[in-house]
């Protein structure tokens, strides 16, 4: 598995300017999502402090990078998939789940993830996320839950791909829907609340996160956690009965 | 290039956004309207001190401003011409487009412009809302005018960001790039007026601007000296491009070796 990861960071590191040049759009982006919040939270009243909003920022951060850095490979599998080239895939004598997160993932995201983290922490002086170990060990926890959110999602709806045998734009409709994260949970009235968490947790992932941290909201997080558990089993029974339905030819 | 022969790009431009509806719905139904609701959420629980409020944007202003910027934002979308243009270097096939008898950056625009044909769509109902709502009608035209100028500067920036491949050989970089500009550094994200003053030189004279952020800000405040500011900006930047794209041309046609990578 690690080896896969060395193989996909060699193959991108063989395109350097390539390489650069995406790792430096990616801290400009974020950067300039760090001064937006910066100037909204000078206009926000009500309830949402600033180190709450940059925690939910850096949640964000962290929990969409580390899902890119999957999402690639899942993307890659089921386009492989989509074409008719699956079967080599049976073959392997590794478990399937490891060839659709590591097979073509993207390890520039991971660096990424360690510069985006240090700028927003100096930025915006986050001490509250070392304030206590429990918290933050909970905060660790509750980026992971939202990682697997994530990835349910993209698995479910990726999982069609084996009923329609063609090409999904599953992975733009994502990154589209998981703009909403950055919306702060209290914004939405308690039912839409309720509602978006059971249907999709992906979208309330990074507020989740800074309510463990900011407002010591367990309550909510275990909630969340149910909920990402659920869905997560759903997803891979999903994958799995379909894939039994797949003849392998590809559209 | 014969007009009929322009023409029957444009319309295979067109025809290849058509034929692929589900790509359509979506990039109606969600990428246009999710990033616009999420501005409204979040602006709808904003505060504004009082003397902020007539320095710059009202709050029905503010909404106004997001609507049409995000509709600019779907319509002026280089994403696949760079993706175009970067797969036939890339794969090396570029000399294939060389032979046409139509020059290889017309052939590109008149696809380009094909394709975002249906696009006009959401910028067109933002600009007639304006007129009948608001009785704004020097804003929506000037709007309209300067819809066509910004499609032109985004097939240039597009057409120049492109040519960036014969460099780094993939397209992730330059794909990323765009995206991130035109919907950072554009004014899709915030009005130029409420940049903290530092960053506010590089958010006011960047292109991007004047792809997304110049046009809608035209129509929710017109005023004479914005529409000087925002044309001699397109004379600028437009030229800029321009001679970039020929020297570029110019150089690679010589270094470059055609095998792809």
């Amino acid at each position: 598995m690690f080896r896969w990861i060395w193989n996909c960071l060699q193959s991108e590191v063989r395109y350097l300017f390539n390489l650069t040049g995406h790792v430096a759009a990616l801290g400009v982006f974020y950067f300039c999502q760090l001064v937006f919040f910066d100037v909204v939270s000078s206009f926000l009243g009500g309830g949402i402090s600033k180190s709450w909003l940059f925690t939910m920022l850096l949640s964000y951060i962290v929990v969409s990078l580390v899902v890119n850095f999957f999402s690639a490979s899942i993307e890659g599998f089921f386009q492989h998939l989509s074409r008719g080239l699956g079967d080599p895939f049976l073959v392997k004598p590794v478990p399937i789940w490891w060839l659709l997160l590591f097979r073509q993932c993207k390890p520039s995201y991971l660096f990424v993830l360690v510069c985006g983290c240090i700028i927003v922490c100096i930025y915006a002086d986050l001490a509250i996320l070392i304030h206590s170990p429990a918290g933050s060990a909970l905060w660790g926890l509750s980026l992971v839950v939202g990682v697997v959110a994530n990835l349910s999602f993209l698995t479910m709806f990726y999982s069609l791909t084996f009923l329609t045998q063609r090409d999904m734009p599953v992975d733009y409709i994502h990154s589209e829907l998981s703009a909403f994260a950055i919306v702060p949970v209290p914004f939405f009235s308690t039912t839409v609340t309720k509602l978006l968490i059971s249907a999709f947790p992906m979208l309330v992932t990074a507020s989740v996160s800074a309510n463990v941290v900011g407002k010591s909201d367990v309550a909510l997080f275990f909630e969340f956690f149910c909920i990402v558990f659920f869905h997560a089993c759903a997803s891979v029974m999903l994958f799995r009965s379909l894939a039994r339905r797949f003849d392998g030819l590809g559209g | 290039m014969s007009a009929k022969g322009a023409m029957s790009l444009v319309k295979a431009g067109f025809l290849s956004v058509y034929c692929d509806r589900s790509m359509l719905v979506v990039d109606f139904f969600i990428a246009t309207s999710v990033p616009f609701i999420i501005q409204l959420l979040i602006w709808s629980r904003a505060v504004f001190p009082e003397n902020e409020l007539q320095k710059t944007y009202a709050l029905s202003e503010i909404y106004l401003y997001y609507a049409a910027a995000l509709a600019l934002n779907r319509l002026n979308n280089a994403y696949d011409l760079i993706a175009r243009i970067s797969g036939h270097v890339s794969h090396g096939l570029i000399e294939c487009f060389q032979v046409k008898p139509v020059s290889y950056m017309l052939y590109n625009a008149a696809l380009f412009f094909g394709e975002s044909l249906l696009y006009y769509v959401p910028p067109f109902i933002v600009a007639v809302f304006v007129v009948f709502y608001k009785g704004e009608v020097v804003g929506a035209v000037g709007f309209l005018c300067l819809l066509l100028l910004s499609q032109v500067l985004c097939f240039l920036l597009g057409y120049a960001i492109a040519a960036f491949v014969y460099w780094t050989v993939k397209p992730d970089a330059l794909l990323s790039l765009n995206v991130i500009m035109f919907s950072a550094a554009s004014g899709a994200l915030l009005p130029v007026a409420f940049w903290p003053g530092w960053l506010q030189p590089a958010m006011r004279y960047n292109p991007f601007r004047l792809a997304i952020g110049g046009p809608a800000e035209f129509l929710v405040k017109p005023s004479m000296s914005l529409a000087l500011e925002l044309l001699s900006l397109y004379v600028y930047w437009g030229a800029a491009l321009l001679i970039c794209v020929f020297v570029v041309s110019k150089v690679v046609r010589v270094k470059y070796a055609g095998a792809g990578g």
